[in-house]
């Protein structure tokens, strides 16, 4: 399932993210939950470039990664991490899919915010802050519109302008039947 | 580049997910708070809003309480130093009072405008 070419591109996508996910932890937090989510970009760029199962391997790749930048892997906050990043990963794969070429990596960002967020804040609901989390919900997603459109703007402009992208899709598309 | 179609409908449908919420956050701080009342076998909870007096049963007798104008007290208790009935009217997030002899536990919660922050630890 997995060739020599598509673990490769896995791992240095993969690597991409937890390279983000550092500069990401160099910036303070005004407030304690406020993430731009740097580490999302290479998953976002992904669905041009990886197939279904490659993809999903990525984005557990992605989770593993920052779960170790910031500590959390022995944490409950990394069962969030997981469910959230994969609850978008799917939302973001069948936006990319169904939706282009009527979409681009904005509207696609967008709803990968709001599903990471959606999913987290039910899990913090259902088993540790109970219904008060609620009143959090709003700040979560303002967050998650603001740095989602950001984050996609520049994930369109990349995959627009990149000659090095460009190479990378035309090697993927050659090498798939 | 160019915004396209679902591109609009995935901001409006955020920002309309958003806007949802917060209107939903702020009718929901406007709730009445609640207490709860903890006794050696049960637990029970009452709005803050509704003026009404609970019985409850312990190892030393009979402990009454009383729900009024948005206050929970202990009106009286079969206790012998009535130190429950001294500690008054609780109404805020995080108050309580307590009738130790006969095992019943008192708090409030809701009422976030009136919350009073002991601590942050982010």
């Amino acid at each position: 399932m997995f060739t020599e070419k598509k673990l490769n591109r896995i791992a240095l996508l993969g690597a991409f993210s937890m390279f983000l996910s550092t500069i990401e932890y160099l910036f303070p937090r005004p407030i304690p939950f406020m993430r731009l989510g740097l580490a999302n970009l290479p998953v976002i760029l992904a669905l041009e470039l990886l197939p279904a199962p490659s993809y999903f391997l990525l984005v557990l790749m992605k989770v593993l990664g920052q779960a170790l930048v910031n500590g959390t892997l022995a944490s409950y906050v990394f069962l969030f991490s997981l469910t959230g990043s994969f609850a978008s990963a799917l939302v973001m794969w069948l936006c990319y899919r169904g939706l282009r070429p009527r979409i681009t990596f904005i509207g696609i960002s967008v709803m990968g915010a709001l599903t990471s967020n959606m999913a987290q804040i039910v899990l913090s609901i259902t088993f540790i802050f109970g219904a008060s989390a609620w009143r959090i919900l709003p700040l979560f997603l303002g967050i998650g519109l603001v740095s989602g459109v950001f984050i996609g703007i520049f994930a369109q402009r990349f995959s627009d302008k990149s000659r090095w992208w460009a190479a990378m899709k035309k090697e993927a598309l050659h090498e798939s039947p | 580049m160019k915004l396209r179609i679902f591109d609009v409908i995935a901001l409006i449908f955020s920002l309309g997910v958003f806007l949802l919420f917060t209107i939903y956050g702020r009718s929901v701080n406007q709730d009445e708070g609640y207490v709860i009342i903890e006794t050696e076998d049960d637990q029970l909870i009452y709005p803050l809003s509704e003026d009404r007096d609970i019985r409850v049963e312990g190892p030393v007798g009979e402990s009454l309480i009383r729900i009024d104008h948005g206050t929970a007290r202990f009106e009286s208790s079969d206790c012998d130093d009535d130190l429950c009935v001294h500690m008054g009217e609780i109404h805020g997030a995080g108050e309580w009072a307590a009738c130790l002899p006969n095992r019943v536990f008192l708090y409030t919660g809701g009422n976030e405008d009136d919350r009073e922050v002991d601590a942050g630890v982010y």
